[in-house]
């Protein structure tokens, strides 16, 4: 059984009538990168804020490292590095200097052999000396992810690190959090509102909507191939529907939407509707798929987006 | 306590990087030497048109013109104008920490809310001290480096009082030591005005905005005002004035001085307890 890094009950928190954070519960495992995934407004800025002390909770308890946060806030917290939202510096100081401010202020003085290796670590070797102010906006996200290693925490929280980041961006900070896990040990809990981010490098997954937790588990069931929305869109749906028709794959068949035929089955049963398809001459423009799950999180976000 | 000092060092360092720091320093000494040049050049015609009706009575001998009036002058006018400069960076505390958003990291560090307030607060006081200082050095210093040393005459409304040289230095001291406690009211004002908000322009122009209206409530004689009066941390502010009079009015000065002490008690609890239990959201 894994240790229990952090371990939230019931943590609520309200603002007048609206309920940003509703009774949820989350169970993080040492040495594990966790997804907290949920479309914007779902409430998950807010947890992290919580369990790092920047706002109170209405009620509930957090404890990290076994130990209650509303009781050993700095003991918790010497234990943590984070980057909330985006990483802001003193623009008008250099990364070398920020980086020995927010390490002192988390008890560690650093020495220029540290500082050297943090920024060797996060690809901005030759450029420590420059003012922040001179820094796109990736360069500070990797400063940002040196700030939160250089007093070596047990535990890393990010929130949407890769937002505003350009593709590559994206590639170089995912490999930097798998690294982080691999070589360094660490225990990751990473916020975005984008699923396919999630499932590339975290080993669970927990998505939060209106302040819920509505999925919690692992990745890697999550998102099986067992359980797949499969749809395929025939030239002539009338004849697609007739052929199906008292067939085994009638009981797979979920419903017809913008002339597009919806089946729930495994990945390996998608060649066998194709050929099921052919022999039965039904021509078809396409066929697609992708994980329920998927399925689920893109209507959430949609959904989110429209409410917004 | 070892925490306490890493995180006043750290304040320092950021204040003294920070460009807008030495404006004051700047606009006091650009004020100064303005002033001392002014005066060098047309003070002693200035001086005989303030004093003519006076000369109507009294017959004046030796250098009255000298450092010591020099400096008297300089501080009737500058101990208006430097709150902003105090505001400036008292006013940028913790709301430019916020604009900026390094709110969020340093309250995510091991250290309470309650030591990061005090240190900025420590900072700020000892950024305070150090601009009365300089003030006091190139107002005082220079002065009577320029215009020497003499006799004091301080003109008042009701009269006049002429303080011997060796007088006179002890109660610059004591109007320097009272400048500053009024000036950490008015830094200790903008602090707590940083904790309320996101900007650090807002609580320069409040700050400015509330001087400027106590300081015109305190110049009218309505008896509604008169009423008001005692309570505005600006009448107290300008009691170094009195440090001046002869005989000294000791228990005038020390009625202020210990309301403007507890301004800065009351304005420090209010930002402690705000910003104690604050959620921090941008």
């Amino acid at each position: 059984m894994p240790e229990t890094i952090v371990e939230l009950k019931n943590l609520t928190k309200r603002y007048g009538s609206l309920t940003a954070v509703d009774d949820l519960h989350l169970t993080v495992s040492k040495g594990e990168i966790v997804g907290f995934l949920g479309p914007n407004g779902a409430g998950k800025s807010t947890t992290l804020r919580m369990m790092l002390t920047l706002i109170k909770p209405s009620s509930g308890e957090i404890r990290i490292f076994g130990k209650d946060i509303a009781k050993e806030r700095s003991a918790i917290l010497r234990n943590i590095g984070c980057i909330i939202e985006k990483p802001d510096f003193y623009l008008y100081l250099s990364a070398r200097k920020n980086l020995e401010i927010f390490a002192r202020m988390s008890g560690v003085n650093p020495d220029a052999k540290k500082l050297d290796e943090m920024f060797d670590l996060v690809g901005l070797k030759g450029r420590d000396r420059d003012q922040v102010r001179t820094y796109s906006h990736g360069m500070k996200q990797r400063l940002g992810i040196a700030q939160t290693l250089i007093h070596d925490p047990e535990l890393i929280i990010l929130d949407e690190p890769t937002t505003g980041l350009d593709p590559q961006g994206i590639i170089d900070l995912r490999y930097l959090i798998l690294r982080l896990k691999n070589e360094f040990g660490k225990t990751v809990i990473l916020s975005s509102h984008i699923l396919n981010e999630v499932q590339l490098i975290a080993d669970s997954m927990t998505i939060i909507n209106k302040g819920k937790a509505i999925v919690q588990g692992k990745v890697s069931e999550l998102l099986s191939n067992e359980d797949l929305i499969v749809t395929a869109e025939p030239v002539d749906a009338a004849l697609a529907m007739s052929a199906i028709d008292a067939t085994e794959w009638k009981t797979a068949f979920k419903g017809i939407e913008e002339g597009k035929l919806i089946f729930n089955i495994a990945k390996q049963r998608i060649p066998e509707l194709n050929d099921f398809f052919a022999k039965h001459e039904v021509a078809l423009y396409g066929m697609e798929y992708r994980r329920t799950l998927e399925d689920y999180f893109l209507k959430l976000t949609q959904h989110a987006w429209k409410a917004s | 306590m070892e925490s306490l000092l890493t995180l006043v060092q750290l304040e320092l360092y950021k204040i003294v990087t920070k460009p807008r720091s030495f404006i004051g320093f700047a606009a006091i000494t650009a004020i100064v030497l303005l002033v001392q040049f002014a005066l060098y050049i047309d003070g002693k015609t200035y001086w005989e048109f303030v004093t003519q009706s006076l000369e109507q009575t009294f017959t004046i001998n030796g250098t009255i013109f000298n450092g010591n009036l020099v400096c008297f002058i300089i501080l009737q006018m500058l101990l208006v104008q430097m709150p902003l400069m105090i505001a400036l960076v008292t006013g940028d505390l913790i709301s430019g920490e916020s604009a900026t958003g390094t709110i969020r990291l340093i309250a995510t560090k091991p250290v309470s809310r309650a030591q990061i307030l005090l240190a900025k607060y420590i900072a700020g006081a000892i950024y305070t001290v150090l601009i009365i200082l300089w003030l006091g050095l190139i107002a005082y210093g220079l002065s009577l480096l320029i215009f020497g040393h003499g006799d004091l005459i301080v003109l008042k409304s009701d009269g006049m009082v002429i303080l011997r040289d060796a007088d006179v230095a002890w109660r610059f001291v004591a109007a320097f030591f009272v400048a500053f406690l009024s000036l950490m009211v008015v830094g200790t004002f903008s602090l707590m005005l940083s904790c309320f908000t996101d900007n650090s322009i807002g609580p320069i122009i409040i700050t400015m905005a509330v001087i400027i209206l106590f300081t015109i409530i305190g110049t009218f004689d309505i008896p509604i005002f008169d009423r008001i009066k005692p309570f505005l941390f600006t009448t107290h502010m300008i009691v170094w004035r009195n440090i001046f009079d002869n005989p000294i009015p000791k228990e005038q000065i020390l009625q202020s001085v210990i309301i403007l002490i507890l301004h800065i008690a009351g304005f420090l609890g209010i930002s402690f307890y705000h910003f104690t239990r604050k959620d921090i959201q941008n």
